[in-house]
């Protein structure tokens, strides 16, 4: 970690990666988590409602800060308009522009 | 696996401060975050402090307020490693969602390597505050037979397979009413554990007044670890420590710690000091017992639950306790900053904590790590309980009641409902004192209401310490805390 410094043992051990603590899932609703979390199959209403489904949701959900290597360009640094006026992915998906690597 | 919409992006719902998880704050120019759920400490920089504000000030933050917040303050690589890291703590979560809560562990073995034993209920002292249920004068008192302790101590050797070391804790009534037990204990206790290759502990708390010469010299041989109760000078002591016929004890009980420290060479010798109306001046109470009598730590238990109203504190003396408290940890922090150990038992305790980052489910280990037996050979929480009306869990010679012991401790780490629930320090205090909530509520399980606020207080304090402590002399906690930690 760069901005926050560990001064205890624990928070060295959760830098670290070490964190003793296994949290159940019961009251994380849905979204990005650091718990352990069994898998995204269904929700916490047993239905799919609440899930990345469908794909259209993973485009921009995917893709920014998220980890999940969604094929996009790469928005923060190199294309920030890419996605200029395609506010909803499922209405807009037409006008994304492409992109192609420079020589 | 897919993951879920970002909070962040256009159509995101933005991003709010988890505030039942960070604890915010500032000491000595510096930003701290307490994390709750964990007990980890972290320092924050400027750019993460600034982040915390613009949550804090804010009940959602969306991607506009933070390219508005820092545009021209900090860069974008910059500002997403800041939230990434908040985020990997669960310090900022989506609207809505809620922190994860620890389930209660099913608690089904107890791994005992702590067993206390009621020696005698009787007392050659009738202390005002006493807590004790069943304290009666030593020739009416509950004594316990060999036999029973015997069984107690085989249990403590079952119950115990996977430790190498146990503890045998003698306690009363005044356990030196019951002397030649202890004797015949202890020599039976050594000879058990040499042969199933455990070693073994004592301790002993003692009202002082029945120590001799002769009898501390064998403390001294089987490695006692003794404690004193003792309530600081002759003026505050005889307050509330007086005879059965009501008489002074003062003198007789100094007299005989001088001759004890001077003598006893094993471990260190600690006071233990009840803090009750009247008696609030922690600062000289620990200056007469440490640097005056000798004592190697003092501790310091504050009396706010028992039957005899009259002697708890109120709530204004109560603040005043911990406000000395403070002063005295103020103490304890210039001399770790000269390296020194002042010796206040509480404030060690609470810096170990720290230093740790210990995130408790349970308050203390009554229960699991300990019993009490009573005189008749009942299993109790703790040496408070016995010969008090709570049910006892199990016999020494019937075994624990597993089922019963586990339910009530399954029962004590669900907070839910509770106020504890959202408490910032419910992973340090997690709950308090059993026999405080017990005597004062006539539930172990009802939070110590009372002085919660107070006790968070001394807990901010006990962190901004160990920053100070960690920033000065940090080979400190090394040198003194670990040492404690490690075996004799």
């Amino acid at each position: 970690m760069k901005h926050l410094k560990p001064l205890n043992d624990k928070a060295r051990a959760i830098e670290a990666g070490r964190t003793p603590e296994v949290q159940p899932m019961q009251t994380v609703p849905a979204g990005c988590s650091t718990v352990f979390d069994p898998g995204w199959e269904v929700d916490f209403l047993g239905g799919v409602a609440s899930l990345c489904q469908p794909m259209e949701a993973d485009l921009y959900g995917c893709s920014d800060p998220c980890w999940w290597p969604a094929q996009v360009p790469d928005t923060l640094n190199t294309y920030p308009d890419w996605n200029k006026g395609a506010d909803s992915a499922q209405r807009d998906w037409r006008v994304l522009g492409s992109v192609f690597p420079k020589k | 696996m897919e993951r879920p919409a970002d909070p962040l992006s256009a159509d995101g719902a933005g991003l709010c401060l988890a505030r039942d998880v960070v604890h915010d704050l500032r000491t000595g120019g510096r930003r701290l975050l307490f994390h709750v759920p964990t007990s980890a400490l972290f320092e924050l920089d400027a750019l993460a402090g600034d982040m915390l504000d613009l949550f804090a000030t804010h009940d959602v933050v969306g991607p506009d307020d933070l390219r508005t917040h820092f545009d021209g303050r900090a860069g974008p690589a910059a500002v997403v490693e800041t939230l990434s890291e908040l985020l990997g703590l669960g310090a900022l979560r989506a609207p809505g969602e809620r922190a994860a809560v620890r389930a209660p562990m099913a608690v089904e073995r107890f791994p005992l390597a702590t067993l206390v034993l009621n020696v005698n209920t009787g007392c050659n002292l009738s202390c005002t505050y006493c807590y004790k249920e069943d304290l009666t004068t030593p020739a009416k008192g509950k004594r316990m037979t060999f036999a029973t302790a015997v069984d107690a101590f085989e249990l403590l050797l079952r119950e115990a397979a996977s430790r190498e070391r146990v503890n045998l804790v003698f306690f009363g009534g005044e356990p030196l009413t019951n002397v030649p037990l202890i004797r015949q204990v202890v020599e039976y206790a050594e000879r058990r554990a040499l042969e199933v290759e455990k070693t073994v502990d004592f301790t002993l708390t003692t009202n002082g007044t029945l120590l001799t010469a002769e009898l501390i010299a064998w403390f001294d041989a089987h490695r006692f670890g003794l404690t004193v109760s003792m309530d600081g000078p002759r003026s505050l002591h005889d307050r509330n420590r007086r005879t059965v016929g009501g008489g002074p004890t003062y003198d007789v009980v100094a007299e005989r710690a001088r001759t004890l420290l001077a003598r006893y060479r094993s471990r260190p010798v600690g006071a233990r000091v009840t803090l009750t109306a009247g008696v609030t001046d922690v600062v000289g109470i620990h200056r007469h017992l440490r640097d005056e009598l000798g004592f190697f730590e003092v501790g310091f238990s504050p009396v706010t639950a028992g039957d005899a109203a009259g002697h708890n504190l109120d709530a204004h003396e109560l603040a005043a306790v911990f406000s000395g408290m403070r002063r005295l940890g103020e103490d304890y922090v210039q001399g770790a900053l000269r390296d020194e150990n002042i010796g206040f038992s509480n404030m060690h305790q609470l810096l170990t904590d720290v230093a740790h980052g210990m995130a408790k489910a349970l308050p203390c280990g009554a229960g699991v790590g300990m019993l009490a037996v009573d005189g008749d050979g009942g299993l109790n929480l703790c040496h408070r309980f016995t010969g008090s009306s709570l049910p006892t869990f199990g016999t020494v010679a019937g075994g624990i009641d597993r089922a019963r012991l586990g339910a009530f401790l399954e029962a004590a780490q669900d907070r839910a409902g509770r106020p504890c629930e959202t408490c910032r320090i419910r992973h340090l205090c997690a709950g308090g004192c059993y026999h405080e909530s017990y005597a004062r509520y006539g539930d172990p399980l009802a939070p110590v209401a009372h002085y919660c606020e107070l006790l968070r207080e001394w807990v901010d304090f006990g962190i901004a310490a160990y920053v100070r402590i960690l920033e000065h002399n940090p080979g400190f906690f090394a040198r003194h805390l670990e040492p404690r930690r490690a075996p004799a």
